[in-house]
């Protein structure tokens, strides 16, 4: 971030924080967020100058509480059973000074009604820095546990290079075996490492900052197989040469994706924590952000949650459809071996087959519950599905109502961890289904409740023409769905 | 299956580019007929004393007990709609054709009446005449002319196949001719406009291992008919599941072309409309299997073309259930 409290954004995030936001598609006010972590089922992040966000359910945010610290684009990560926050002291901002800091700090609990909430003082160390005027900014840390354990912070803006140095993951303080920092990048802000297949991944902004609906701020990566670099983009291009591919700019209504975070919450399913330098529905202010990383062919991107439509729900095993298990309406014309073998038709002219129409099949439709199945895809209104946002979800996804389309007939999930659709539908947990895009870009849907159980199941795939619900596993391809439009 | 529809073209085309092409063949006469479809090749049979047997080591059920089949002179696949099938699978035919009473099922040589429409004969118009009749040596039994004999199992016991008796069922007619042109393979409804006329066969059950993974009911139908039987046809089945306890699993089951699949009486799964047979293609609900015996049904309809099913179960961790066995009672 560019020393924001310079251009007096502090105060606007303060006022900011002191109302209630109910996220809608994620837009609560922040500006740097940290990587948005969990504790005890619910989940925090904090921005520049400390205020903090909480949701109970990794959609809707609230204001929540402050760190205490007031410092500059902090990050976090969870070490054992602690979490180390790293948060920055600075000179001075772009136009100012660039003596900066980065400060380390335990806590047992993120939840401030807890007794053990706090991060002691006697934890705190410093530990990395830039002096006057050198071509490094210590601020705007991102913290990364290794594999193996090892402990790793980059820092740095667009004052100079990005750099790295290792911590004692036991303590949080520098080790000094490690030597002097190793510059990694060159004019980011925002930087942080992740692990991926083989790949240490520097993540880091470019673009411009803190100018609402002009910002350009964009997410850019590069990686290398040393958590030191060098880092490479796409094109060849080192890191510590201006380079980096890009992860996300901006998408319509919203402009400036920054300051980067990952959350891994199971094998498959990733989400990165990022804000918005400027929503265009929440008067361009900057917001807190998550969606999908999907993974293609060896680097991040930004995936997309569901738009609210009408899809085909299609199965990653086969290819077939989810529709309602209703009788099949044949349709009339649009046959003919003629037209098969180009025989007999050539000379006649082409007409328009209208689609079949809800109305032309919904009036045999039993009216009960229906059963769902999986079948060859043929456009009709048993196949169309809407997906409808809530205003609840989990994390980085709001919960969908999924009726058939132009109907209030809702998938819903039943005892037994089976599937049916009931008639009209009544917003039962039941009936409410969270949809993450996966690391390979298909879909996992899940219901938010299923009686009877509290065990977590998503949709899955059961033959190649039944659909039933079952354990998530990202290996198991009857747990992979597409949405898809035509 | 209508799938089935370019299996016909292609064999039809075939026969157009046989018949138009010269006289001699470079193929060896010998490998022609090598390719001879007897029952044999498919199934053996099994006497109801026989020792159980497990499942194959994909976990498929090979052992079943078959009633010859129920004519059903479909002209094409693709009306199989839910309520179609629904209603001609769950007809009864016979006395106990739906027990779900383990002491009371068929043997083999038990013998059933059953009362179903008349086989259509000739009237092959169009493409349907490329499905009609089949290539010889590709797909009749061996031995030639229907009552010949020699696709028929050695040593069958009375009212085995062989001693099948259509009556009443049209002489010389082809099996399951006229698929009444274009109208009735690509769009027509599987049951004839015209009234049907009916027929009393007589229907022994078999019970079989079958050599393939697949029970290749288009065969058994051929090699417990002479020939008869070929097309347009309902197959009834069943087997017993034996397990030393209770499990929770999937019945997973293929069929070309549509089936109705039953475990201890209840339907537990249903596969409509024209398909061919996939292994795994439709899975059940979770469902129980006691301990002890349990009796699974299977029912299996098919126009024009080949038809057969597979069966098998999953654990519900997604492993195949393999800790059964299977016996014909």
């Amino acid at each position: 971030m560019k020393k924001i409290f310079q251009l007096g954004l502090v105060a606007l995030v303060s006022v900011s924080m002191s109302e209630t936001v109910m996220a809608q598609i994620g837009s609560p006010f922040i500006h740097d967020p940290a990587t948005v972590m969990e504790c005890d089922g619910k989940y925090y992040t904090w921005g520049t100058g400390g205020s903090g966000l909480v949701s109970e359910d990794g959609w809707v945010w609230t204001s929540g509480q402050s760190i205490p610290r007031v410092g500059a684009a902090p990050d976090m990560i969870k070490i054992g059973d602690r979490y180390l926050l790293a948060y920055s002291s600075t000179g001075g901002g772009l136009g100012g000074g660039h003596a900066g800091a980065i400060v380390t700090q335990f806590g047992k609990t993120l939840d401030p009604k807890s007794p053990d909430y706090g991060f002691p003082p006697e934890s705190r160390d410093t530990v990395a820095y830039s002096v006057a005027d050198e071509d490094c900014d210590a601020i705007d840390a991102g913290l990364i546990l290794t594999p193996e354990g090892r402990l790793f912070v980059t820092f740095g803006t667009y004052f100079g290079f990005i750099r790295v140095c290792e911590l004692d993951p036991a303590t949080g303080k520098r080790l000094e075996s490690f030597g002097e920092d190793v510059n990694i990048a060159v004019d980011c802000e925002a930087t942080t490492m992740i692990y991926h297949d083989g790949y240490y991944y520097l993540l880091g902004t470019h673009g411009t900052c803190c100018d609402g609906i002009n910002s350009t701020y964009n997410i850019v990566c590069g990686r290398s197989k040393s958590p030191t670099g060098p880092f490479i983009d796409n094109v060849g291009r080192d890191m510590v040469e201006g380079g980096g591919k890009m992860v996300l700019g901006c998408r319509d209504g919203y402009t400036g994706a920054g300051h980067f975070g990952r959350v891994v919450v199971e094998e498959g399913v990733e989400k990165m924590s990022f804000h918005w330098e400027a929503d265009y529905s929440m008067s361009g202010r900057s917001t807190l952000a998550i969606l999908p990383i999907v993974w293609r062919n060896g680097w991040p991107e930004a995936g997309y949650n569901v738009k609210d439509g009408v899809y085909e729900i299609e199965s990653e095993r086969r290819g077939y459809a989810l529709e309602i298990a209703t009788e099949y309406v044949r349709m009339a014309g649009g046959r003919g071996m003629g037209g098969m073998f180009g025989g007999g038709g050539q000379q006649q002219a082409n007409t328009s087959i209208p689609f079949q129409k809800l109305e032309d099949v919904i009036g045999n439709w039993p009216k009960g519950n229906i059963d769902v199945r999986v079948i060859d895809y043929q456009f009709r209104p048993n196949q169309k599905w809407e997906f409808v946002a809530q205003n609840e979800g989990a994390l980085g996804t709001p919960y969908y109502k999924i009726v058939i389309a132009g109907t209030n007939r809702a998938l819903a999930a039943t005892a037994g961890k089976e599937l049916t659709t009931v008639p009209e539908f009544t917003g039962a947990d039941e009936q409410l289904w969270s949809v993450d895009q996966l690391t390979d870009g298909t879909y996992r849907i899940c219901p938010k409740a299923v009686p009877g159980t509290t065990d977590k199941v998503c949709l899955i795939s059961v033959g190649d023409s039944n659909a039933s619900l079952g354990k998530f596993d990202f290996n198991d391809v009857n747990c992979k769905w597409n949405l898809r439009q035509y | 299956m209508n799938r089935n529809f370019k299996l016909i073209l292609a064999v039809g085309m075939a026969a157009v580019l046989v018949g138009c092409g010269s006289n001699g063949s470079s193929i060896d006469p010998q490998r022609r007929a090598n390719r001879n479809v007897d029952y044999d090749q498919y199934f053996t049979e099994i006497k109801a004393d026989a020792a159980p047997a497990k499942p194959d080591e994909k976990g498929f059920i090979r052992r079943w007990t078959i009633l010859e089949p129920i004519n059903k002179p479909n002209s094409g696949n693709s009306g199989f709609t839910d309520s179609y099938i629904l209603t001609e699978l769950t007809k009864e035919y016979f006395k106990g054709q739906f027990t779900a009473d383990i002491n009371s099922l068929p043997v083999t040589g038990d013998e059933v009446i059953v009362e179903s429409e008349a086989p259509r004969a000739g009237g092959r118009g169009g493409f349907g005449g490329f499905g009609g009749g089949a290539p010889q040596g590709a797909s009749r039994p061996q031995g030639g002319a229907p009552g010949a004999g020699a696709a028929r199992p050695q040593g069958a016991p009375q009212g085995a196949p062989g001693q099948a008796r259509p009556q009443g069922a049209p002489q010389g007619g082809a099996p399951m001719g006229g698929f009444g042109g274009f109208g009735g393979m690509m769009g027509g409804a599987p049951a004839a406009a015209a009234a049907p006329q009916t027929v009393k066969d007589t229907l022994a059950w078999h019970s079989v291992d079958s050599k393939l993974f697949n029970i290749k009911l288009i065969r058994f139908a051929t090699g417990t008919s002479n020939g008869q039987k070929r097309y347009g046809l309902i197959f009834n089945a069943f087997t017993v599941v034996n397990c030393e306890e209770d499990m929770v699993v999937r019945l997973a089951a293929g069929s070309n072309a549509s089936s109705i699949w039953w475990v201890n009486g209840e339907k537990v799964l249903t596969l409509q409309a024209d398909r061919r047979m996939v292994a795994d293609d439709g899975m059940s609900k979770r469902i129980t299997l006691k301990k002890g015996k349990n009796l699974v049904r299977a029912a299996v309809i098919n126009g024009p073309g080949m038809s057969d099913m597979c069966m098998r179960f999953y654990n519900e961790d997604g492993s195949i259930v393999k800790n059964i066995t299977i016996t014909n009672k």
